[in-house]
């Protein structure tokens, strides 16, 4: 057994998961051995049964290819939650409960307007990546995180996968970023030491460099990078130099 | 106005062109395109518009970005193209979307789909619309205005004997040829000879089903067939070659092999892995998109249905095709350019291996002209299982069920296709072997079945693959017996025969043997994970393969006639001679050719092909394939997590080398097992616990030599197999690999995949320095000859003679650096290219650079570029060597320094190459 699993906390996180999810695995186990309780249920189960929803601190939107993308990223999913649980989702944010999006659930929470801010309209898209290609690789990142708290305690720099064909995020108008710059939603930014529009360090060519955004209260947030991909040390890729920092921390720290 | 069909069309809003396929047309020679524009085509019926308006921005286009056109298409003066798929061909997006509507809407919505082209420029219509932006077996141009095909007429079921019994040899070969079996006249006369004994006639479904289980594809018939070779005879030349080899080494943790869908080898007492790796080679030439993407879900599925079903959890790609730089003109009628081929394969592994969440993780690419008329594609995957699982077993009285997609008239001869010889025909006569798959499709056959075998549902499981459920249930029941009803097999639509359903290849379908009483709980789960679950039969303890439709008997024959029957196949081969030439050393520029080697797709950075394909999904990707603090360098052997709470990776090597091939084929066995060992020790792979598979892709049966070179091969794997005390625990051969261009059969040349796999809780050191005054070491021994080697290749000379193996020392030194890998900093394999390219790739993406002396013993080109095996450079932590390896050949080549230099210098000459210019055309994008 992996001595890295914490003490049991109390607390519920749905791995929500659909036809063409496909890291709904590492994410329960990024969770798991941080000792929340997590439960991989469908779309169907969490809109038939409420009280999954209700005694649930935490939501994960996982990565995939939900309905296989094949009208867009994360479209056919977030078209169905729009429908049949976006009330309750809402509901589920004003009563503090947290939804975190990864790669395709980040595509999803933008699609339905819960990032930036629950309840408009959307005005973010995730576009195809400017080299029109899929991009995998490890990515620098700068942690710019101000409204959740425990992001402090991560490093302000740190590297992560990614893994997407549409992942560059496009605002739907240019003051929209000062907007979001103002009032700390931008997350994480693509560089090192700066925020880079050049590839690969910037893999998909988002605009003014946004890896990752939040809501005005730091209760959604949603992310290009995936840190439940890196669980274990060996995955580390940069051998030298002692790195303490692991993507667990991150999903972590959001949910604490 | 629901009974209507409504057009919707939707654009980016910014119009920009598809670069990607802008430059593939622009770089095929047939004409200049300026724009090109790619928008979507919708057609729906039972909505009407004011609906379709609401729902259209949340599900068809995003008003953020893109355009909606209701009934019309954006104002556009040049040429516009539309394409659509023919009918009955899998289309994912309609699928998926119809069931998505028609379930959360309560209506029922039918979706069509067309793709829109807005074009400017000169070009050559009918290329470009065949060649680029179609491929005419799948899909065909449409005018815009076209109205949908409906694809409804029911024709009447024909169950109608096919006459065999008064035929005569030559009629029963015509036979054969006609309806596509694949059987040669030895075989017809055998099926001949048991229907004269029933005194019936066949079915065109018994008929089929008989070719499809005698298929090369089912049995390996060639392979376990009588070899006449020079004066002496083989029987069953698999038997006596490699699975001998096995038996001999004997492994107690390998607990199954040759026998179920893929081996399987235990990692600890609770759980094993199994490989596979498949060719899926006929396909992809025509079609390599769909090709490739299928034949990735075929192995993924080959792996589900091992044991009571294992989970798929890394994909292993190798590509063998012609050069993407040839010109149009030099391809004969029939051949897509190789650049088709290889964006095609790639495009197909990556959306279907990403979308269905299989980390791919190994490969390999191969080009060379003799690959343009039948490019190869080779698809592997590993898979965990439970130690308890691995053995499955039907009882009569278990249900069939069948899971997953519907099936429809997809792939039909797939099984008896894949042994034909290609030609100029192809394209036409075979589109019924070309699919389109469904990845998302598979990924919920996974969980669901994954799902079902952890509640100890399964009693057996196996794929559809080729032959469809004939094979399926026919293989499952071999020994008890089974009943099909093929009405109750959900269809995508009515236009199909009986005997077609019995064949359909459509994919994404698994076979189950239930008990009864666990049909409903199979059924909850598969509704729960949104497939599909029906029984169709069940299996019975009468030894026959009966199949109806209704009350109407398509199929009636006994197992063991099905599975015992076939008579040994009689084979002649012969060795061949090849001429070697004289070896003189030439003054080489040592950095033209360094950089002349990196312009080898081969050798060249694999990145541009790798990072398209996830390899890290499942979170338990460890060594990626890349290394170093940049991840740009090629790593040698890749590992990940067999399981997240167990501390066993499971490493993966390959081994191939196709220039050996052409010259020995004994030798290219042998080597391509010792790469794949030695690629594998440097991902961790402990060589005590590996296992190999072997994959031949081959010429034709007819040729003696090509025979030959299989008789030689063979040889090489036993010998190589027992040398290293590695067993094999699964292969996979596909013959007549040849294409007819009028009255000339062109062959590939041998070719053979290794792949090495082990159990191992090691780390890999990484393949680069990563400092300063680091020593460089040479470990094994220097072995003279630069036959079969890439400098070889690029200087079109050869072959001179080969270079040669010690094979106590080779095993030896494996070992050893094994037992000692936590003293290694860096270790990199010396394989295609040689010393040089072996240096270079541990000095590229690090800003170092090298002092080499060489040794004035050594021929210098010799030294460098000579692919001789059993040869490593490493470097050790604390430049200490440690005491075990010293008994081992080892040479200090000289140390890293900061100069981005290679400083060689032989007969105190010194001669420099600047790293910087050939890690510039090591990673250039090469098209």
């Amino acid at each position: 057994m992996n001595s890295a699993i914490s003490k049991i906390k109390s607390k519920n996180i749905i791995v929500l998961r659909a036809p063409g999810t496909n890291c709904d695995f590492e994410t329960a186990e990024a969770l798991d051995i941080r000792g929340y309780t997590t439960y991989k249920l469908t779309l169907m189960e969490v809109v038939d049964s409420a009280y999954y929803l209700n005694d649930a601190q935490g939501v994960v939107l996982p990565g995939g290819f939900t309905y296989g993308d094949y009208l867009g990223s994360g479209v056919i999913l977030s078209f169905l939650i729009r429908f049949k649980l976006m009330d309750k989702l809402i509901d589920f944010i004003e009563k503090g409960g947290k939804i975190l999006g990864i790669c395709n659930g980040f595509q999803i929470l933008t699609r339905l307007g819960l990032l930036p801010f629950p309840g408009e309209e959307p005005c973010v898209s995730l576009e195809p990546n400017s080299s029109g290609k899929f991009e995998c690789r490890w990515t620098p990142l700068i942690n710019n995180s101000r409204l959740i708290e425990n992001f402090s305690k991560l490093p302000s720099q740190f590297y992560l996968p990614v893994a997407h064909m549409e992942g560059r995020i496009k605002l739907s108008h240019e003051q929209l970023y000062y907007q979001l710059k103002q009032s700390g939603q931008i997350a994480f930014y693509y560089g090192q030491n700066q925020p880079t529009l050049f590839y690969p360090d910037n893999p998909n060519g988002s605009d003014h460099a946004i890896a990752g955004i939040t809501d005005p209260q730091g209760k959604v947030l949603g992310m290009m990078p995936h840190p439940e991909r890196f669980i274990y040390p060996g995955q580390y890729p940069r051998k030298s130099g002692s790195v303490n920092f692991r993507g667990v921390d991150l999903i972590d720290q959001f949910f604490m | 106005m629901k009974d209507k069909w409504i057009e919707i069309a939707v654009f980016k809003k910014d119009m920009h062109s598809d670069e990607n396929l802008l430059k593939t047309a622009n770089l095929s020679g047939i004409g200049k395109l300026t724009k090109l524009i790619i928008g979507q085509i919708y057609y729906l019926r039972g909505v009407n518009q004011a609906q379709l308006k609401k729902l259209a921005p949340f599900i068809f286009y995003n008003p953020l970005v893109d355009d909606i056109f209701y009934e019309q298409i954006p104002q556009w003066q040049d040429h516009i193209i539309v394409i659509e798929y023919l009918p009955g061909v899998m289309n994912p997006l309609k699928v998926t979307a119809e069931k998505v509507l028609n379930e959360y809407l309560d209506e029922n919505i039918e979706i069509n789909t067309r793709k829109i082209f807005l074009i400017s420029g000169e070009f050559n219509r009918d290329l470009l619309v065949s060649r680029i932006l179609s491929n005419p077996l799948i899909e065909t141009e449409v005018n815009l205005n076209t109205p949908i095909v409906e694809f409804t007429t029911i024709p009447p079921n024909q169950i109608k004997p096919v006459p065999i019994t008064d035929l005569d040899s030559k009629e029963l070969n015509q036979l054969s040829v006609k309806m596509m079996l694949s059987l040669n006249e030895q075989e017809m006369n055998e099926i001949k000879r048991y229907f004269r004994e029933i005194k019936q006639e066949p079915t065109q479904g018994e008929l089929e089903t008989i070719a499809q289980t005698w298929s090369e594809h089912c049995v390996h018939k060639t392979f376990k067939g009588t070899f006449s070779y020079n004066a002496k005879t083989i029987y069953n030349l698999l038997k006596s070659t490699i699975v001998s080899a096995t038996e001999k080494i004997s492994r107690q943790d390998c607990l199954s092999v040759f026998k179920d869908n893929a081996g399987i080898v235990k990692i600890d007492d609770q759980l094993a892995y199994c490989v596979k790796v498949e060719t899926h080679n006929h396909p992809s030439a025509l079609e390599p998109y769909g090709g490739a993407g299928t034949g990735l879900g075929g192995v993924i599925r080959d792996i589900l249905g091992t044991g009571k079903g294992a989970k798929p959890v890394a994909g292993i790609d190798v590509f063998c095709t012609g050069n993407p730089q040839a010109a149009y003109e030099t391809l004969p009628p029939g051949v897509l350019h190789p650049r088709r081929i290889l964006t095609g394969v790639i495009e197909g592994v990556r959306d279907y291996g990403n979308r269905v969440g299989l980390p791919t993780v190994a490969g390999a690419l191969v080009v060379d002209s003799a690959y343009t008329f039948n490019p190869l594609v080779f698809a592997g995957c590993v898979g965990i299982i439970p130690v308890k699982d691995s053995n499955k077993q039907v009882y009569p009285g278990d249900k069939i069920v069948l899971i997953g997609g519907k099936t429809g008239r997809d792939g039909l001869h797939g099984a008896t296709f894949s042994s034909l010889t290609l030609d100029v025909d192809s394209e036409k006569t075979s589109s019924g072997a070309v699919q389109i798959g469904n990845p998302i499709e598979e990924k919920k056959v996974i969980d669901a079945v994954i799902k079902i075998r952890d509640k100890n549902l399964i009693q057996a499981i196996t794929d559809c693959g080729a032959g469809g459920l004939s094979s399926a249930v026919g293989e499952m029941g071999e020994k008890t017996g089974a009943l099909v009803h093929l009405e109750s097999v959900p269809l995508k639509y009515q236009a199909i025969q009986p005997w077609e359903i019995w064949l359909s290849e459509s994919q994404e379908r698994m076979v189950l043997a239930v008990k009864p009483e666990h049909v409903a709980e199979v059924e909850k789960i598969c509704n729960l994970e949104q497939t599909e679950a029906v029984v169709i039969g069940e299996f019975t303890d009468n030894k026959r393969l009966q199949v109806f439709f209704h009350d109407k008997n398509i199929v009636d024959l006994p197992m063991d006639f099905l599975h015992e029957a076939l008579p040994p196949k009689k084979v002649t081969a012969k060795s061949r001679e090849i001429k070697f030439k004289e070896y003189s050393p030439c003054n080489l520029d040592l950095e033209t050719s360094l950089v002349e080697l990196f312009s080898c797709l081969d050798i060249a950075s694999k990145q541009w092909i790798i990072r398209e394909y996830d390899h890290q999904v499942q979170g338990k990707t460890i060594q990626t394939p890349f290394c170093g603090e940049n991840q740009k360098a090629p790593a040698d052997g890749v590992s990940i997590k067999s399981d997240y709470h167990c501390d066993q990776n499971i490493v993966i090597g390959l081994g191939i080398n196709v220039n050996l091939g052409k010259i020995d084929s004994y030798k290219m066995a042998y080597f391509s097992v010792e790469e794949a060992l030695r690629n594998l020790i440097c991902g961790g792979g402990n060589p005590a616990k590996a296992v190999l598979l072997d994959n031949f892709s081959w010429g034709s049966v007819e040729d003696v030599y090509s025979m030959g070179d299989l008789v030689q091969a063979s040889q090489g794997c036993h010998d190589a197999a027992l040398n290293y005390e590695t067993p094999f625990i699964s292969g996979k051969d596909s013959f007549n690999n040849t294409y007819q261009v009028g009255e000339e059969l062109i062959s590939i040349p041998p070719t053979l995949l290794i792949t090495a796999v082990s159990a191992s809780s090691k780390l890999p050191p990484g393949t680069v320095f990563s400092g300063n005054s680091e020593d460089i070491w040479m470990i094994g021994p220097y072995q003279p000859g630069l036959g079969g080697s890439y400098l070889e290749k690029i200087l079109q000379q050869g072959p001179t003679f080969l270079p040669e193996i010690d094979p106590i020392l080779s095993r030896d030194i494996i070992w050893k650096i094994y037992d000692n890998l936590e003293s290694f900093k860096s270790l990199h394999d010396i394989s295609d290219g040689g010393l040089l390219v072996c240096l270079a790739e541990m000095l590229m993406t690090t800003g170092l650079g090298a002092g080499v002396e060489i040794d004035s013993q050594y021929d210098l080109q010799q030294f460098l570029f000579s692919e001789s095996p059993s040869r490593f450079v490493c470097s050790f932590s604390n430049n200490k060597v440690p005491s075990a390896l010293i008994d081992l050949p080892l040479i200090r080549l000289g140390s890293t320094d900061d100069s981005g230099l290679i400083k060689i210098t032989h007969h105190q000459k010194t001669c420099k190459i600047e790293v910087s210019k050939v890690e510039q055309r090591y990673f250039k994008d090469k098209i």
